[in-house]
């Protein structure tokens, strides 16, 4: 199995095991009687294959024979990395935390919105790394062009789905598809069209 | 766009990871930049002109349809 093939395989892995993590949980958390720490689990178990994604790039800019960049052209990559690691720590934090308070104490809606934005705080900050990330000086320009096509492609795609989606819901009563999971069907289609949009300059 | 670069490279008998290298881009950006697939930035472009010491409009083709 080439290299390529088993990032992509490796990265589908990941978003399946988040998606299926992410409905056994919603199952668990919807039922009224489950213990507080065990919905705490819930919560947090299907954000942990998000963390696969750190080991798999690392690995994947440091020996793709493809890319093969040089240390100043890995720097950028490190960055988004340690900030992507940052944002998805404080994300899992902020979570906790408000999981915690909201199932403890009886909150007023204002609080309650206040901790919903504060929850979603990482994930802005995480799509200001990836910003930054096109944006870095040292970023081979190459990879540059095929990291920002990739991002408007899932972009896209995902604007696509949440339609597709809107509309089952509206027409065809499908089920209630939950809004901020669009952020992770995001990053999985950002992982998985890469190789597609590489393969175009081939 | 058009260019003489596989020809230059392979006068100096380099592989793209050697001219890849002597650029500081990656490896794929040789490839495509020779395929055509790719325009290099202004910046890069200057790169490779002064690397192989001609004018930029020595290496690339200037196609007005383009």
């Amino acid at each position: 199995m080439s290299a390529k093939s088993l990032y992509f395989t490796r990265i589908a892995g990941l978003v399946f095991a988040f998606l299926l993590l992410e409905w056994l949980a919603s199952k668990m958390i919807a039922r009224a009687d489950l213990p507080f720490g065990l919905s705490l689990v819930a919560y947090i178990v299907p954000t942990l294959p998000v963390l696969g994604i750190f080991p798999l790039a690392i690995n994947y800019t440091k020996n793709n024979p493809v890319t093969k960049l040089s240390a100043r052209r890995r720097a950028p990559v490190r960055r988004y990395m340690v900030r992507l690691g940052m944002g998805l720590f404080f994300y899992i934090l902020v979570l906790m935390v408000s999981v915690a308070a909201l199932n403890r104490f009886d909150l007023s809606t204002q609080v309650k919105s206040i901790l919903a934005v504060l929850t979603a705080l990482p994930i802005g900050w995480i799509i200001w790394a990836m910003g930054r990330f096109i944006a870095d000086p040292d970023i081979d320009e190459f990879e540059r062009m095929i990291i920002t096509r990739s991002l408007l492609l899932s972009t896209g795609l995902t604007l696509f789905f949440a339609a597709i989606w809107g509309f089952l819901e509206n027409f065809a009563q499908a089920p209630d598809f939950p809004l901020y999971i669009l952020v992770p069907v995001f990053f999985g289609l950002f992982g998985m069209v890469q190789p597609f949009v590489r393969r175009g300059y081939k | 766009m058009k260019n003489r670069l596989r020809v230059l490279r392979a006068e100096r008998k380099w592989s793209q990871a050697v001219l890849a290298e002597h650029l500081d881009v990656s490896r794929q950006s040789v490839n495509a930049i020779e395929t055509g697939k790719y325009d290099p930035s202004l910046p890069l472009a200057f790169r490779i002109a002064r690397l192989f010491e001609q004018p930029i409009e020595a290496i690339f083709e200037d196609a007005e349809d383009a």
